[in-house]
């Protein structure tokens, strides 16, 4: 890995965890200009990690998609791209407690646990070649990045609940949304994320079937996609048929970006497949 | 899926037969939820239990777990029914719930009372100083003009309006519901009507696709492999395989195609791709104590003993242009100087390393014996799959994603109104709900309302 794209990963690295300190500071001190702070931060992690992205893409000489390291940079940078506009959106600054700490918990993993090597470009193996590839980890950045966000409004949503049955009223959690405009937030992230992971799946399969003549096979990795989307599905009905929402929603929306996880990091780690060339 | 609180009730009370309890009970939404989880936990254990594994693998508990299906799982008839289940499942809820998605996207009821209205997540009660007829005009007027398709009628010296925006987005869960039916369909007809087979094929050979193991053909289809190669790049790594292939019928030249990893062969439902490779090899050995020798067909990675003696040689790789500056990787693609390294072990241990020429006899260990490689046939290796539904299955994923579109990026919105005409003006009741988006339309339903939802403006103007 040349020294420039290090650089450019570092500077991400630091930006994001910068942004995620600086956003729990917000959360605990309660200053605006924490959160504004914050925010350009995450703004210019954003623009760092696109240049990373890039330079790998230059680099290697292909869309940069296709080792652990690769992904965990496209990861990271769908997390703090779908952060940047939910947070104007819904007007909820302190939501970057908790989610930019995940972005920044990605790229400590590759810090930590990947070795240049692993990080290195190398040359895509023939079944990898195929511009399928693209958009299914392009859609799959979306849907990861929307459902990381949903998880961290889960969090803020239980705590805000156990936080209000206390009957406190101050505290943290005091200046949290109303937990039903949470619990509302978190349904709105879920149905971005969901038809971008059906996207990403579909395209998966259609790349499968050219490549490998089959367009599922109940690989590991291709059962726990499958799963994570039953989940979501589970959440969709239940919170449209039952009214599922609040606690069970949030837990929900937990339990779904824990499968998400362990499709990308438990599969490679526990289970050997079609897709352990993703791995890192 | 998306409808809220519709789930299909039975409300006449009547005492129901068999029939009517099956039908309730596959059509209700709790037995679709308690499917997608259950699913979802069969398949957990799925990926945690080897599949199709050897016997050995799953140790003392081997008996158990295959008559539970548990080795094969995802083809086991549990599973199967499950899938099949949830299949009637969606299918009833489908036809259960379409008429009256029909009637809401076709002719939206106008409100019955005042009531109804009251009844909505939104609403607003408001006295206003124009008359009934004109406020009710100016009201139709102005949501038609922010996109609600908008329906009203006078009775009884009342006005009654509805309006509803995106009523396209009600097809959305029912499209998406459909889409997977169809994949299931499409799935099903692959498992039963498809097939498969693999072929290894040599360089300048033909064989009939009726002669490939696993395929039913009973057509004169042949495939003649006109060139097979390995495309190596700069540094060594195999960047594809190439195989030019032409198909023939009775006969006759149909296509001919070079086919890679992810570009297959397709031919009347009938794909060919590039999956695997190998190659051919015969290895002669003569040694001392055996001067006729031994020929022994191998392929790379594949050892040979020498007879006599406690030597052996490893057929490790072909390499197609030997350059001994670049050793083990090869200068171009093209067999310009192909060799055949192979390594001398003695014992366990690895004494000597060579790039061998075809055909030309190798001395090894010091003269004690002598290899020669006569023959090196490369072959490219097919898989011919034909799948009839698979094409059902694409169609499933569109419909799959434009009934997910609809769903959660166009959404139903419902707003009611009762004009009744008071001494000096009129009171107005507006009522509005929406199933998604509960905020956005908060927002929206203020805008709708704007104009009117002070009391007397003209007043707070003065």
């Amino acid at each position: 890995m040349g020294m420039e794209e290090n650089l450019l990963f570092y500077t991400t690295f630091a930006a994001y965890g910068l942004a995620a300190f600086l956003y729990i500071c917000f959360l605990v001190l309660r200053k605006p200009a924490l959160a504004r702070i914050g925010y350009y931060v995450t703004a210019a992690g954003v623009i760092v990690n696109t240049a990373a992205l890039a330079v790998r893409s230059v680099v290697a000489g292909y869309v940069p998609l296709t080792n652990g390291y690769e992904f965990l940079l496209a990861f990271s940078w769908g997390i703090a791209f779908v952060y940047l506009f939910a947070e104007r959106k819904f007007q909820l600054p302190l939501a970057g407690a908790f989610v930019m700490p995940t972005a920044w918990l990605l790229l400590a993993y590759v810090a930590v646990d990947m070795t240049p090597a692993e990080r290195a470009a190398r040359p895509l193996m023939p079944a990898l070649q195929s511009n399928w590839l693209t958009i299914h980890v392009a859609t799959a950045m979306i849907s990861y990045g929307a459902f990381a966000f949903s998880f961290g409004i889960g969090l803020m949503y239980l705590w805000k609940v156990s936080h209000e049955k206390s009957g406190a009223t101050k505290g943290i959690a005091a200046a949290f949304p109303a937990s039903e405009k949470l619990d509302e937030i978190g349904y709105r992230l879920i149905a971005l994320g969901f038809p971008f992971l059906t996207l990403c799946i579909i395209t998966g399969a259609i790349w499968a079937e050219y490549a490998w003549g089959r367009y599922w096979s109940w690989d590991p990795k291709e059962t726990w996609s499958l799963i994570t989307w039953l989940i979501y599905a589970a959440y969709l009905h239940a919170r449209f048929t039952y009214g599922w929402r609040g606690r069970r929603a949030a837990w929900m929306a937990i339990i779904g970006f824990i499968a998400v996880l362990f499709t990308y990091f438990g599969v490679n780690y526990f289970l050997a497949g079609l897709h352990s060339y993703g791995g890192k | 899926m998306v409808q809220p609180q519709e789930e299909r009730e039975d409300v006449s009370g009547a005492k129901q037969g068999l029939v009517d309890q099956l039908w309730d009970i596959f059509s209700s939404m709790k037995l679709g939820l308690f499917l997608l989880l259950l699913i979802a936990a069969a398949s957990i254990i799925g990926t945690l239990l080897p599949q199709n594994g050897d016997p050995r693998q799953y140790g003392s508990l081997y008996p158990l777990y295959k008559a539970l299906g548990l080795t094969d799982m995802y083809h086991s008839t549990w599973f199967m029914l499950l899938l099949f289940v949830l299949a009637m499942n969606l299918f009833i809820c489908t036809f259960n719930r379409a008429p009256g998605i029909w009637r809401l996207f076709n002719r939206p009821s106008l409100p019955a009372s005042v009531e109804s209205i009251e009844r909505l997540s939104q609403k607003l009660a408001v006295d206003r100083p124009e008359p009934a007829d004109k406020l009710a005009g100016e009201v139709v007027e102005r949501w038609r003009n922010l996109g609600y398709r908008v329906l009203s009628e006078r009775k009884d010296g009342k006005s009654y309006i509805s309006a509803d925006r995106g009523r396209f987005g009600l097809w959305g869960s029912l499209l998406s519901h459909v889409g997977m039916l169809v994949i299931l369909v499409g799935a099903v007809i692959g498992l039963y009507g498809g097939e498969e087979g693999q072929m290894p094929a040599e360089v300048g050979k033909s064989f009939r696709l009726a002669d490939v193991p696993g395929l039913a053909i009973t057509d004169a289809m042949e495939i003649r492999v006109n060139d097979f190669k390995t495309i190596y790049r700069e540094d060594g790594t195999i960047a594809d395989w190439f195989s030019n292939l032409t198909l023939l019928e009775n006969g006759q030249e149909i296509v001919t195609k070079e086919i890679q990893v992810n570009d297959p062969l397709e031919y009347r439902g009938y794909k060919i791709y590039q999956s695997f490779y190998g190659a051919n090899i015969v290895a002669k050995v003569t040694s001392k104590n055996d001067p006729e020798g031994h020929t022994y067909s191998v392929e790379t990675g594949d050892a040979v003993p020498i007879a006599g003696t406690d030597l052996a040689v490893l057929v490790y790789k072909y390499i197609p242009d030997f350059d001994p500056e670049r050793g083990m990787i090869s200068k171009s693609s093209e067999p310009n100087n192909p060799r055949i390294v192979f390594v001398v072990y003695k014992g366990r241990q690895q004494i000597d390393a060579r790039a061998a020429e075809i055909g030309k006899p190798e001395t090894i260990a010091g003269g004690l014996a002598e290899i020669t490689f006569p023959q090196y046939k490369p072959y490219t290796g097919l898989t011919i799959r034909r799948d009839p539904g698979v094409n059902i299955v694409w169609l499933g994923c569109a419909l799959l994603l434009s009934g997910l579109g609809l769903s959660f990026y166009l959404y139903h919105r419902q707003v009611r109104a009762v004009i009744e005409a008071r001494e000096g003006g009129s009171r107005l009741h507006v009522g509005a709900m929406a199933a998604k988006n509960k905020f956005a339309f908060a927002r929206e339903f203020e805008g709708l309302i704007e104009p009117y939802s002070r009391s007397d403006r003209r007043d707070r103007e003065a």
